[in-house]
């Protein structure tokens, strides 16, 4: 088990029309999303879940027993510039985050 | 599980390796350094990276390629700075007897980083048991690192929390 990879893309197989979606989408809500690994520590997600976002301890372990139990948990929204700052911050923790419209 | 390495010391966390661990992180963070300057390749949008260095810059958007090569275009290089920061902060503190709050946190990315590519390259599952390895058994050597590094990042969360 290495990851999210051959679920998402079954997963996405959305329709995308390119003639409507343009730049107008940056107002659209996006959503982060942290999927489950074998290698990060279940302490040190909940360390970055209260660090990055402020979570309690109680919610940042709620959060991680998602990740863990169901694969994946949501933990951030926001516009797409404030999406991809918050992937990348997790990024360079070293959590497999990525992003899209939260549909 | 309190470790004895990391010990709270009011806003710092102090530090107790032996001088093996000492040793050992230099020679592992010193490996990392030259993979990472040797093998990524910058804005490629990920064709090409070493396999081995994949789950240290992962996609973005998974099932829209064209914004992840503009993701990957964009980022890649600030992430590969801010992990060799990561890994120059744990180097250059590894003689230290205590720690503030950046590096610790350098310490923490750091540790981690070295585990994401030990683990990727050791395939490690969840029900991965230590106990199960033979510590004198020389194969063994690479999974006694991995797990040797979980327990040690174990202990400094543990430290930083208290």
């Amino acid at each position: 088990m290495w990851g999210p990879r051959a679920q998402a893309v079954t997963e996405t197989e959305v329709i995308r029309d390119p003639t409507t979606e343009d730049d107008h989408d940056t107002d659209s809500p996006w959503v982060v999303l942290v999927w489950n690994d074998p290698i990060n520590l279940m302490s040190y997600v909940v360390y970055v879940f209260q660090k990055l976002f402020g979570y309690s301890e109680a919610k940042a372990t709620e959060l991680m027993l998602d990740v863990h139990h169901k694969g994946r948990a949501a933990v951030s929204w926001g516009s797409r510039e404030k999406a991809e700052l918050d992937v990348f911050r997790l990024h360079e923790y070293g959590l497999w985050a990525t992003m899209q419209k939260d549909d | 599980m309190t470790g004895t390495r990391f010990g709270a010391r009011g806003s710092l966390v102090s530090v107790h390796l032996a001088d093996w661990e000492r040793r050992l992180l230099t020679e592992l963070v010193g490996e990392l350094r030259s993979n990472l300057l040797d093998h990524t390749p910058a804005r490629d949008g990920g064709d090409g990276l070493d396999p081995s260095l994949r789950r240290l810059f992962p996609p973005a958007y998974l099932a829209d390629p064209d914004r992840d090569a503009e993701y990957q275009r964009l980022m890649r290089d600030e992430l590969l700075a801010e992990r060799l920061e990561h890994l120059d902060l744990l180097d250059g503190t590894l003689e230290a007897d205590h720690l503030d709050d950046a590096q610790v946190i350098a310490w923490m990315q750091g540790l981690n980083e070295l585990r994401l590519v030990l683990g990727t390259q050791l395939d490690i599952s969840e029900e991965e048991d230590p106990t199960d390895l033979d510590p004198h058994d020389p194969a063994q050597r690479p999974r006694l690192r991995y797990h040797y590094l979980g327990g040690l990042l174990a202990e400094l969360i543990d430290a930083a929390h208290r």
